[in-house]
């Protein structure tokens, strides 16, 4: 997934240096979508003050490997259009299966 | 019921606290105590839409939290507050007479701060609020997660990097 997607870690920091962080892998890469995990995590809270300041930026919380497999290999569109279908392949992915 | 667990935590309302703590507490309400988020409807907004839907949150400055504790308090339902810093919950517990414990849950490295456990970093005077705390008969121990053991705050400041 190299090239497409870039892992940041936020163990340790504090939620300015999580959003300084992210602001810097933005300005270094270039990138306008942001996936993060828990939608209640420090990563997506300082994701959100980064969105509120530029529409061109994308917010997709809640990731799991299906959302980020189908961003990746999803190079047809814009990138916040891929991160719009990502999205709905990572909840379609979820499912519970039992023993009937 | 009532408060359950007075928490310091630089990152305020995040997994830790929403699943890690509100989950085994079975949390019902979440007090935030911080004077920046209570100014601010923005902030307070960003906070609430991090919060599931069975918990209710509430926003509170310090000089309000102490106004309003024993409202808290007396809750029926488990409840959780977080102050983002030191000086908010000593401040808040010099108010608050009913506080009998605090948690050290996470205050990240900063300029000024030494390093005391993987997740508390202390300046001096942060050390002497929390001492202060423990001499007014609050006891104060670091935890991040329950699974985790509850380290007296004189062996948090014993060392650094431990």
């Amino acid at each position: 997934m190299a090239g497409r997607l870039v892992g940041l870690s936020m163990m340790g920091l504090t939620p300015e240096d999580i959003e300084t962080a992210i602001r810097a892998e933005l300005a270094r890469t270039g990138a306008h979508v942001i996936f993060t995990d828990l939608p209640a995590g420090s990563a997506t809270l300082a994701a959100r003050r980064i969105v509120k300041e530029d529409s061109s930026m994308v917010l997709v919380s809640g990731v799991n490997l299906a959302t980020l497999l189908d961003f990746v290999f999803n190079t047809a569109v814009s990138p916040s259009e891929a991160a719009r279908s990502a999205a709905e392949r990572g909840k379609a992915s979820l499912i519970v299966v039992e023993r009937s | 019921m009532g408060i359950h667990l007075y928490r310091i935590d630089d990152r305020l309302i995040h997994g830790q606290v929403v699943v890690g703590w509100g989950q085994p507490l079975n949390a019902r309400f979440l007090i935030l105590v911080d004077d920046l988020v209570a100014s601010s409807d923005w902030e307070k907004e960003l906070y609430r839409m991090a919060v599931p839907p069975e918990m209710d949150i509430y926003f509170a400055d310090v000089a309000t939290a102490v106004r309003d504790h024993a409202r808290y308090a007396a809750d029926p339902r488990p409840g959780i507050l977080i102050a983002g810093d030191t000086e908010s919950m000593h401040r808040l517990a010099k108010g608050v007479k009913a506080i009998g414990s605090v948690n050290l849950g996470g205050i990240h490295h900063r300029a000024g701060r030494t390093e005391r456990l993987r997740y508390v970093f202390l300046t001096p005077s942060e050390e002497q609020q929390l001492r202060e705390l423990e001499a007014s008969g609050v006891e104060v121990t670091a935890q991040d997660v329950p699974s985790a053991r509850a380290v007296p705050l004189a062996e948090v400041l014993e060392g650094q990097s431990k």
